[in-house]
């Protein structure tokens, strides 16, 4: 509820976490702490948790041997193969709307933040909004 | 997900459900609700899939019976497999997303917009626009990010906007309008295997369809008899070979890019190629060939990211909304263009659609400055204060045209604050500044411009002049034409005079708004110019009917030649040839016995003024100086040009009434000065006005036959008369 009120109030009170392309276009997010967020979150947990989302895309955008298979059977397939089965990609995106929702519910809520899946973002960035409510800090 | 709930419970009167696909930004279609998207513009698309199955049935209708049963039964089956895999991947290409990149919502772009600020003071003349690029290291290589304006992202690696769609794709490759869609990330494999399986399928069609044929060659013997029996194998064989060698070509040209992991867009714009001695190496291969195929081909598919059947919450549509609103197609040629000049002005809030784009009168600047009518740009502007309203939101929403933004852009800080009513003073300055810029001019090569300023003048005095020649002019076309052929030679010469005639006619009808601004362009273009816009005006104004105003501005038009006359007279009276239009046109009519009075007697109106200055000596200064040197002319010059006045013009003609007219005022004007009564019939003097009048039909003649190309003869006309001129 507090999210929609909050975000009638200009951008002032929510925080984009950017891509870091340092290492290609696979999906990375930078794990600076932005100065924004000092003092409402501790710097480890925060760098934990962006590391933790990295891991999972990097799992899910990485060559295995698994995802070639994949690729091949949809290739021959003329990817109909798609229509049918979920990709490792997105497995792991499911996967990681779940870490989120537990992070959220276990770290950030009670912090006064919320941390939104980038996934409805377009993997462009983390957005996490600072609520109004004060957190128990 | 939490939101995601919580936004559900609060959509509460809304009970259909409002699916993302529906409020999306960019101009893809969509179908099966939201499952399938395709580019905005299908058509071509529709015309491969009906050239690849049409081929195939054709194939398979007349070439398949004959050759499984005299080849191999297998024939047909393999085309099908390769027609079914062809159409498959071609689907597919079609109606996947092409790797869409979702639009920054409301609360994302403006914490991008105060990351990038650059600090402005308020008292700058200009506003320094931040930064529109930012420079990352990809695995130690520099990549510029561009921000896109419409998507207000600063756009990933790779990524590129695509007018057609108005998207953002990552790893765009490029529009294929062939597929219909764009080819980005999600796509490019679907794409790549329909190319691969397309050239297969049309090798085969052609190999097959040639075999039919060359058999059937052996069983009879005969080529046009093989061509009546089977025609559709021919025309299939056709097809083939000519889609044969493009299909082939770019399949090969994309699994060169596919080994090397680049895209066609990075390939035609050469970012990995080597430039300037030092090679950038594509930082995004993997380094083996069959590891970038394996990559691109069956690694791992990004799902879509724009999430076209997710339920539009009311947060989303808070957030978005800024976007969808009113678009233009023109806006990414805008924000192109404003990437280019870099001109960005931060207050003015959006510009007003309705103003013209290229005047520059300050009652449109003002009136695109003062336009507050951007929804975003006020909401923006809440924890800013007023000067908030950012370029990039103005560009956005503006729904004018591109030039109108371009011209708004160039507009200092200086200016908004002129109060509303000190805007037609503004004009008037402006115009006035250009007169004197005009002035300033050196006099030989401003025969037309002095003509032109001394309009300038007619507009504020006389106010709502209207422009009668163009209708005299026609009228008096067929006297014209007779006399024409007598001044036979002078022809371009007559042109040229006819420019600056048309030329301060245009100016002449203020009504006219387009006036000023043809006025600008004609200050600006070389005096060779004017004639085809002042024909283009003529014909405007061809309804006006008012001969006082024509008279009186003649009169003023002989005050801005005379002026011309005399100057170039002080210079050299008879041979200046090079310096001056009135004067050539002069010279070239001096065939005639009066040589030495020539100068001043192309137009009647010349002449008048002529006399008024000899006689009245009531003009300006300058003119009575001039007027000193004229005196050397001889006075049957007066006379001749008076003795115009009185007789010999067919009344019947409006061209002529309104001359008439005219020189009854001059005659009054001058038997009042009392000097002047002589009328002796000169006709010549008859024949060179009929003559000038004459060119103005002709230019009216060009005129109704093609708007076009009249400009183009009637500048060549002027051409001729050009180099003199100067």
């Amino acid at each position: 509820m507090s999210q929609g009120l909050t975000s009638l109030q200009g951008g002032s009170n929510k925080v984009f976490i950017q891509r870091d392309y340092s290492e290609g276009t696979s999906v990375k997010f930078h794990t600076r702490l932005p100065s924004e967020l000092e003092g409402l979150v501790e710097r480890q947990v925060f760098e934990s948790t962006i590391n933790r989302l990295n891991e999972f895309f990097a799992e899910a955008e990485k060559g295995s041997c698994s995802t070639y298979c994949e690729g091949c059977i949809g290739c021959i397939t003329a990817y109909l193969v798609y229509m049918c089965s979920e990709t490792h990609y997105e497995k792991t995106l499911r996967k990681i709307s779940k870490f989120i929702a537990s992070q959220n519910e276990r770290i950030y809520n009670p912090k006064g933040l919320q941390v939104i899946d980038p996934t409805y973002r377009g993997l462009r960035v983390i957005e996490i909004s600072v609520l109004d409510r004060p957190g128990r800090t | 997900m939490n939101l995601l709930c919580c936004c559900c419970g609060n959509m509460a009167p809304n009970t259909r459900i409002t699916r993302k696909w529906e409020l999306f930004a960019g101009r893809n279609k969509f179908y099966c609700d939201g499952l399938l998207m395709s580019a905005p513009h299908t058509g071509v698309f529709y015309l491969t899939c009906i050239l690849i199955t049409g081929t195939s049935a054709l194939f398979f209708a007349f070439d398949c019976p004959f050759l499984a049963t005299r080849i191999n039964p297998i024939i047909p089956i393999v085309g099908a497999v390769l027609y079914f895999f062809t159409m498959s991947s071609l689907l597919r290409t079609t109606f996947t997303d092409p790797g869409v990149i979702p639009r920054a919502s409301h609360d994302e772009a403006a914490y991008i917009e105060k990351q990038i600020e650059v600090p402005n003071s308020l008292n700058s003349p200009t506003y320094r626009p931040p930064p529109r690029t930012k420079e990352v290291l990809v695995k130690g290589q520099t990549v510029k990010l561009k921000y896109c304006f419409t998507c207000k992202i600063f756009r990933p690696p790779r990524a590129s906007h695509c007018s057609l769609c108005d998207n953002c794709v990552d790893r765009f490759d490029h529009h294929c309008p062939w597929v219909g869609n764009c080819v980005g990330k999600r796509n490019y494999r679907f794409f790549y295997l329909f190319l691969v399986s397309l050239a297969f399928l049309a090798v085969f069609i052609f190999a097959c369809s040639v075999t039919h044929l060359v058999l059937l060659i052996k069983a009879e013997q005969e080529v046009f008899e093989v061509i009546k029996k089977a025609p559709f194998t021919v025309v299939v064989v056709f097809i083939c070979f000519f889609s044969i060698w493009s299909v082939i070509g770019l399949a090969g040209f994309h699994t060169y890019l596919t080994t090397s992991d680049q895209t066609t867009n990075e390939d035609l714009k050469g970012s990995f190629s080597s430039k300037g001695g030092q090679r950038s190496i594509n930082p995004y291969s993997r380094g083996n060939l069959c590891l970038n195929c394996c990559h691109i081909l069956c690694g791992p598919m990004t799902p879509s990211l724009i999430d076209r059947r997710g339920i539009a919450t009311d947060d989303y549509i808070l957030q978005m909304q800024q976007h969808t609103s009113p678009r233009h197609p023109l806006s990414d040629v805008m924000s192109a263009s404003h990437v280019g000049t870099s001109g960005m002005i931060t207050a003015q809030p959006v510009i007003g659609g309705a103003g013209g784009g290229i005047s520059i009168g300050g009652n449109d600047i003002k009136n695109r400055l003062y336009d507050e009518s951007n929804p975003s740009s006020t909401t923006l502007g809440v924890s800013n204060g007023i000067y908030r309203p950012r370029s990039y939101d103005n560009l956005q929403n503006g729904n004018s045209n591109s030039l109108a933004h371009l011209v708004d852009n160039e507009i200092p800080l200086s200016q908004i604050d002129i109060p509303q009513t000190q805007t037609a003073q503004m004009q008037r300055q402006f115009r006035h500044h250009k007169d004197r810029a005009q002035s300033n001019l050196s006099p030989d090569s401003n025969n037309i411009m002095s003509t032109i300023d001394s309009n300038e003048d007619v507009i504020e005095i006389v106010g709502k002049t209207e422009v009668v020649a163009a209708v005299a002019a026609i009228a008096a076309t067929n006297h014209a034409r007779e006399r024409q052929n007598r001044s036979g030679s002078y022809n371009n010469l007559f042109y040229t005079e006819n420019g600056a005639v048309n030329a301060t006619n245009i100016t002449n009808s203020p009504g006219l708004s387009t006036s000023v601004s043809v006025m600008e362009r004609l200050d600006k273009e070389s005096p060779d110019l004017p004639l085809e816009k002042s024909i283009a005006n003529l014909s405007i104004s061809i309804d006006m009917n008012d001969s006082k105003d024509f008279t009186e501005r003649t009169q003023h038009d002989a005050l801005g030649e005379t002026k011309h006359t005399h100057v170039l007279k002080q210079c050299a009276p008879t041979e200046n040839l090079y310096s001056n239009v009135a004067q050539m046109a002069g010279n070239a009519l001096s065939v005639a016995p009066q040589e030495s009075s020539t100068n001043l007697h192309v137009y009647s109106n010349l002449m008048d003024e002529q006399k008024q200055h000899e006689l009245s000596l009531q003009m300006s200064q300058q003119q009575q100086h001039k007027h000193k040197t004229q005196k050397n002319s001889t006075p049957a010059s007066v006379l001749l040009s008076s003795a115009l006045l009185n007789d010999d013009l067919d009344l019947d003609d409006p061209v002529s009434a309104s001359f008439v007219a005219q020189e009854n005022l001059d005659t009054k004007f001058l038997s009042g000065n009392g000097k002047v009564g002589d009328s002796s019939i000169n006709k010549l003097n008859r024949l060179r006005m009929l003559n000038s009048t004459t060119m103005i039909n002709t230019a009216l003649d060009l005129d109704s036959l093609d708007g076009s190309s009249l400009g183009n003869n009637s500048q060549s006309c002027l051409v001729k008369g050009a180099p003199q001129l100067s």
